[in-house]
């Protein structure tokens, strides 16, 4: 599963174009850009504020990716059954079923379905070609601030556990937020 | 040097950063890119490295060099070989030095990527000493003040590698973790921030750190007000750092004077920050040691560019915070030494540049430059002595001031020769466009700011069309004009610059970077005999030089002091009234570069318009809502950005953002009129008197909506 | 055990996937399952049923399931012969050809019929129905030679079908009874934009006005308005909603009301009788028993029963009612999970007439219970959907929820909520 602290994301959008480079996605459309042009992605990136309340500032960036569920609702909405999870928990699709009709998107609280130029479904898949090889997943490799962490459940449980330790104890340490 | 199959280790250029990269090739195509977890910057990239496959894929790339065949920006254009176009630009120097002289030619570039020794070396091998570089506004004071203050460059430490990080870091109008890598990258930085107890943020907007920060909201082009205020606390408390001031510092006494004209009253009313927190934030910095302050691009883009550079400086020097592990540093360089000496080896010229009467500091050796503006205006009024102008990879019609003026100058010149990637609005306006090879088909050593380390570019793939690189392109040109100073080739170049390294440039290639890092690293290099002997750093009195004596030979205020901008709601009320909103050019995005990247897909689809951050409130008043389009109107012109509302700044500030063109919009203008900052900057006097910067983050604006159909 | 299974619909088949599930998990053996239907082809999405008109999807892309599905579960199928009755005391279905089917346990997932208004000559053969693919098939047969169409009821099937008839070219118009378009679904304010999108294809819209005939001579065809109006069509559409197909329960003890009544077990008022889909009326997350004719419930009440057929006790603790508005250039929906009563409800709206964006939230003490959105992001929708499912309290972010792209500040909070 996957886990974005959004305590050290700084909005620098590698994720997004990493994880473009990774399944080649396509950008659309381009020239003449449109107002809100969005190629697939399987990673996004949202601001939270700035807001100012009694002098202190509250702004985030957080990184969304497909949250690869326990109980997905994405693959119980799906009419023709072209979603599902694999055996290592990974989501996936299959193309040749997908029929578009989009009731995924509606289902999921991520918004995490993407619509690539045929109109067919795609989710993040968590790099698992690379996570294969050993390697990290794309969006976690490139990442500056080292806020993804992609791993298996209790070893995010007890990474989310160290960090929020240790905000405790030190606070001006190991977070970028205060 | 052959092109390498499969895996190849290389450096990436799409910054002034530097990140170790690994590019998957296959049959000569690039198929992936992703960054090398095992080199010094541990795998991270950003957005616009990532997407370089869509650069070097790009079908907008100029592929052939071309000569212009119709009016200037008419767009009519005939493809010619490289030797004919080598030839042209080669005859047409040397016919204006000839006839004119060599102050006839100027030489420019922009921000550099790398090659900024070569353009020096090239410009002082054909004898001309107008070289111009947008240096003078960014970059350039930095470079000045360090060394007449502290004899070298400093960089903040956030290696850690004397045993200690910071403790204390100020990030002074940068954003450091999405842009503008000078010389320290962003995942060094957030590593260290990690381990910082605090925390100080100089800008005027709450960027992402300001939730991590002590904030300090300042009014654009205050900063000097800021830092000698910090300074007058830190002194009459008695909280500078006694030993370093004592031993190692000249002019402690002149500058304490200088200070007491500076209460943190009255500074809180100049720059709007709250008293106690200017308080807070010079006992924070002077007590919680080793401290570093990082630098922004914003100080020197200013009237005021030197002093304010020069009080931080001394903020840095008062508190001990130089040399000391966490602290700033002056890197030990690679063994192959700066390469910097690449340029410098070659004799500067004896006629000094234009704006040398006037701006002494810019003009000061060893890194002697023109100034910009007024040799534009010497090319508009025809009484300056440029004829004939080079310039690789740079979009003057966008960066520098007043673009209106830049394009009447330009056109006014003889002779005009742009290299780059794309037809950029400035190259439309040449008479020969040379193609210019992207990193990932380049072959060079990259240096950008010469720090502790030299990584290897290599080339990957083949370049379209017939695109050479910058280093090739120099070098040819220099065969013809000065062969002395130039090589056979690019390969006998690089093992040229390698030499003390002992090393070739096959050899380099493989090793892929020298770094001077860990016990390599020297720290208190003042103690030891590293600049003068016996010890002291290179400066005329072997001290930090709190009061600079070079500046008081060259005929300015030898200490720091605070300037309202040229155009405020006090120096200029009645403009305020016509014009109530301070603006600054100052906003950037983590994935453009410049003007760079607006036609890679990847990149532009993440924001495909130029916004402008306006307070809601201020908003709300105008008529504005969170999307619109509005105008920026200053006395120079308007332009058209998007508004974002954006309630973490002061109602009366605008933040717009620079560098704005379309590529995809029909040439030769590609919409550098719509939404360029620099239709709304000043090229009129009075600049920083010793560096002649330009304002770009101090003006004043009116905003309003755009009307249907305009 | 024997599990009998009326209907061959999204309900049905996640029951049967339900049951199948948990019979390896529970070791059950011998379950035998009968699907029965009246409709001939297999499980199919009639949600398409427009996109199968305008030639977007095939036949084969609406099927729920492989070709192999119903062997692959073992699952016995008789479709053709539409079950006519139920013997709840003796435990059987009666089919049409009399036919008899004992059961151990029957799930009841008949579905939603169209509602036949008392038009007079609604009978003829230009005027067709939207509900099954047969009426699907029937309308794509007939459309190569149809210039101008009327579509009878402004709902959501309803301009659903206009869009996609005006966009294969035909003449369109709509009849609608009250004065704004779905008016079951948006306001009239969130309305106005859709009417606006509508009128700007060229769908010609008469509001406040009722079919009152529909006739057919030698020179011309189509319907006559109580206003007096006459709108020529070769092509008629009735679309003035559904209701639960209940007559097969008519003589036994199964309650009913607007629909067939269950509780959250999906459990009809008579032991090991089941009823899931569009048929049933159920229980939603604050107490209330409502219609809910969408494809996401049918779905999650399918498994629920199916559940609790095999012996494990799952209960549906929501029922969410999502519309969301096909043919439109924008997206436009509302969610509902309808609260015991809207009185104390906080209403918050924001609308931008020059960009047509309209939204509305309902909130029931801090909890969103309604939603209407015009113009917005699709991404927000799912967001919505989850929060009005689980009656999720959004009272810190209220201030944020009419943002464009919604996701950042809720999931901060709870990054596992879902």
């Amino acid at each position: 599963m996957i886990f974005v602290d959004h305590e050290r994301c700084i909005g620098c959008y590698a994720c997004i174009v990493a994880c473009k480079m990774e399944h080649d996605l396509a950008p659309y459309p381009t020239s003449p850009p449109t107002a809100e042009p969005k190629g697939p992605r399987l990673i996004r990136v949202f601001q939270v504020g700035p807001e100012i309340k009694d002098g202190k500032v509250y702004q985030y960036f957080v990184a969304i990716s497909c949250m690869h569920c326990t109980d997905p609702q994405c693959m119980s909405a799906c009419p023709v059954n072209a979603i599902s999870k694999r055996v290592d928990g990974i989501m996936q699709v299959d193309r040749d079923r997908c029929i578009g009709c989009k009731f995924c998107l509606w289902a999921c609280p991520y918004g995490a379905p993407q619509f690539d130029l045929d109109g067919k479904m795609m989710l993040c898949d968590l790099c698992f070609h690379r996570l294969q090889e050993g390697k990290k997943t794309a969006c976690e490799a490139h990442c500056p601030a080292r806020c993804i962490y992609v791993g298996a459940p209790d070893e995010i449980s007890k990474i989310i556990g160290q960090r929020a330790a240790s905000r405790i104890e030190k606070p001006h340490e190991s977070s970028l937020v205060a | 040097m052959g092109i390498a199959e499969n895996l190849v280790k290389t450096t990436c250029k799409s910054c002034h950063g530097g990140c170790r990269v690994i590019v998957t090739v296959e049959n000569g195509k690039i198929m992936h890119i992703e960054g090398d977890s095992e080199s010094l910057t541990e795998g991270t990239m950003c957005a616009k490295g990532l997407a370089s496959i869509k650069e070097v894929y790009n079908p907008n790339r100029i592929l052939y060099p071309i000569k212009r065949v119709g009016e200037r920006g008419e767009g009519k254009w005939k493809r010619i070989s490289w030797e004919e176009a080598l030839d042209l630009v080669a005859q047409k120097i040397k016919e204006a030095i000839e006839n004119y002289g060599p102050s006839s030619v100027a030489i420019g570039q922009g921000t550099g990527r790398g090659y900024n020794r070569y353009t020096f070396r090239f410009a002082r091998s054909i004898g001309t000493p107008n070289l111009f570089l947008p240096a003078h506004f960014c970059y350039g004071p930095r470079l000045a003040t360090f060394g007449i203050t502290v004899g070298g460059r400093l960089y903040c430490d956030y290696h850690g590698w004397g045993g200690e990080y910071p403790k204390t870091i100020i990030h002074w109008g940068k954003q450091l973790e999405i842009t503008n890598a000078d010389g320290e990258m962003a995942v060094w930085f957030l590593k260290a921030l990690e381990k910082a107890e605090y925390f100080i943020l100089v800008d005027p907007r709450a960027t992402r750190l300001a939730a991590r920060a002590l904030w300090l909201p300042v009014r654009p082009g205050t900063d000097a007000a800021l830092a000698l205020g910090m300074m007058n606390v830190i002194i009459n408390e008695g909280l500078f750092d006694e030993d370093f001031v004592e031993n190692w510092t000249y002019g402690f006494e002149r500058l304490k004077e200088r200070v007491q004209e500076y209460p943190p009253d009255k500074v809180a009313e100049i720059t709007w920050v709250p008293e106690e927190k200017i308080v807070e934030a010079a006992r924070v910095f002077a007590t919680h040691k080793p401290g570093c302050i990082q630098i922004g691009e914003c100080l020197e883009a200013g009237n005021n560019s030197t002093q304010t550079l020069r009080a931080i400086i001394c903020l840095m020097a008062i508190t001990g915070n130089i040399e000391r592990p966490g602290s700033m540093i002056n890197w030990v360089p690679p063994d192959t030494g700066p390469m910097e000496d690449f340029a410098l080896e070659v004799p500067a010229p004896k006629e000094l540049p234009i704006g040398a009467g006037r701006f002494r500091l810019l003009a000061r050796p060893p890194f002697a430059m023109c100034h910009v503006e007024t040799m534009l205006e010497g090319i508009r009024s025809g009484k300056g002595p440029v004829k004939v102008m080079h310039i690789q990879g740079s979009n003057p019609l966008v960066c520098y001031a007043n673009s209106k003026a830049v394009l009447e100058a330009l056109l006014k010149l003889e002779f005009l020769s742009v290299a780059d990637l794309y037809m950029s609005p400035t190259a439309e306006y040449a008479d020969v466009v040379l193609p210019v090879a992207h990193w990932l088909e380049t072959d060079d050593i990259y240096d950008m700011h010469p720090r502790f380390f030299v990584s290897a570019i290599q080339k990957v793939v083949e370049s379209p069309g017939e695109a050479w690189p910058d280093n090739k392109i120099y070098n040819e040109l220099g065969k013809r004009l000065a062969p002395q100073w130039w090589f056979n080739n690019v390969e006998e170049m690089l093992n040229y610059q390698l030499r003390k390294a002992g090393i070739t440039w096959e050899q380099f290639k493989s090793i892929g970077v020298l770094a001077k890092t860990v016990k390599d690293q020297v720290y208190y290099k003042y103690k030891t005999g590293y600049w003068k002997k016996g010890g002291g750093f290179d400066t005329p009195t072997g001290k930090v030089e709190l009061y600079s004596t070079v500046m008081e030979e060259l005929g300015y205020d030898p200490l720091p002091y605070f300037k309202e901008p040229n155009e405020s709601p006090f120096t200029t009320p009645e403009l305020y009234k016509e014009y109530p909103l301070i603006l600054s050019t100052g906003g950037r995005l983590p994935y453009y570069f410049h003007s760079q990247y607006r036609q890679n897909p990847w990149l532009r689809e993440l924001q495909p318009y130029p916004t402008v951050q306006i307070h809601p409130e201020t908003a709300k008043k105008l008529g504005i809502k969170d999307g619109d389009w509005v105008w920026i109107e200053t006395p120079r012109g308007r332009i058209k950005q998007k508004a974002i509302l954006f309630a973490g700044m002061d109602p009366r500030i605008v933040v717009a953002q620079a560098s704005w063109y379309y590529p995809e919009k029909p040439g030769p203008d590609h919409g550098v009129w719509d939404s360029n900052a620099n239709i709304l900057t000043s090229n009129e006097l009075p600049f920083d008197p010793a560096m002649g910067s330009t304002t770009f983050r101090a003006l004043l604006c009116k905003v309003y909506p755009v009307k249907e159909g305009e | 055990m024997r599990i009998v299974i009326v209907g061959n619909g999204p309900a049905a088949i996640s029951a049967v996937e339900a049951i199948r599930a948990h019979q390896m998990m529970l070791e059950l053996n011998d379950i035998e399952i009968w699907m029965l239907s009246k409709e001939t082809t297999p499980a199919y999405a009639p949600m398409f049923l427009t996109d199968y008109i305008m030639g977007k999807l095939e036949e084969k892309s609406l099927y729920l399931r492989g070709s192999n599905f119903y062997n692959q579960l073992e699952i016995k199928t008789l479709f053709g012969d539409p079950v006519d009755g139920i013997d709840d005391r003796n435990r059987r279905v009666i089919l049409q050809s009399g036919r008899e089917f004992d059961f151990d346990r029957l799930l009841i997932a008949t579905g939603a019929v169209p509602i036949k208004p008392p038009i007079k000559g609604i009978d003829r053969e230009h005027v067709f129905f939207l509900n099954k693919l047969s009426d699907a098939k029937q309308i794509a047969k007939k459309i190569a030679a149809c210039k101008k169409a009327t579509i009878i009821g402004a709902g959501a099937i309803g301009i659903e079908a206009a869009t996609a008839l005006n966009a294969l070219g035909l003449d369109v118009s709509v009849v609608e009874l009250l004065d704004q378009v779905v008016p079951a679904v948006l306001d009239k304010e969130g309305a106005h934009y859709v009417e606006r999108n509508l009128r700007k294809k060229g769908i010609k819209l008469v509001l406040g006005d009722r079919v009152s005939e529909i006739f057919c001579n030698s020179s011309s065809k189509g319907c006559v308005l109580e206003s007096g109006k006459i709108i020529e069509s070769d092509l008629i559409i009735v679309c003035v909603g559904v209701r639960p197909y209940m007559d097969i329960v008519n003589s036994t003890d199964i309650k009913t009301s607007k629909g067939i009544i269950v509780n959250e077990k999906m459990e009809t008022s008579v032991p090991d009788i089941y009823a899931a889909g569009d048929a049933v009326e159920s229980p939603n997350l604050h107490g209330n028993y409502t219609l809910n004719f969408t494809w996401y419930s049918a779905v999650e009440q399918g498994w629920t029963a199916g559940c609790n057929i095999v012996g494990i006790k799952r209960q549906l603790t929501t029922s969410v009612c999502v519309n969301i508005l096909k043919g439109l250039d924008f997206v436009a929906a509302a969610i509902t999970q309808a609260p015991k009563s809207l009185n104390k409800c906080e209403v918050l709206t924001s609308k931008d007439e020059e960009k047509g964006i309209f939204e509305k939230i309902v909130l029931d003490k801090g909890h969103i219970v309604q939603y209407q959105g015009v113009n917005v992001s699709p991404n927000k929708i799912g967001f919505i959907h989850q929060a009005i499912k689980f009656g999720k309290s959004v009272e810190k972010f209220k201030d944020q929820l009419f943002k464009y792209d919604l996701i950042g500040p809720y999931t901060l909070e709870m990054p596992f909520l879902f």
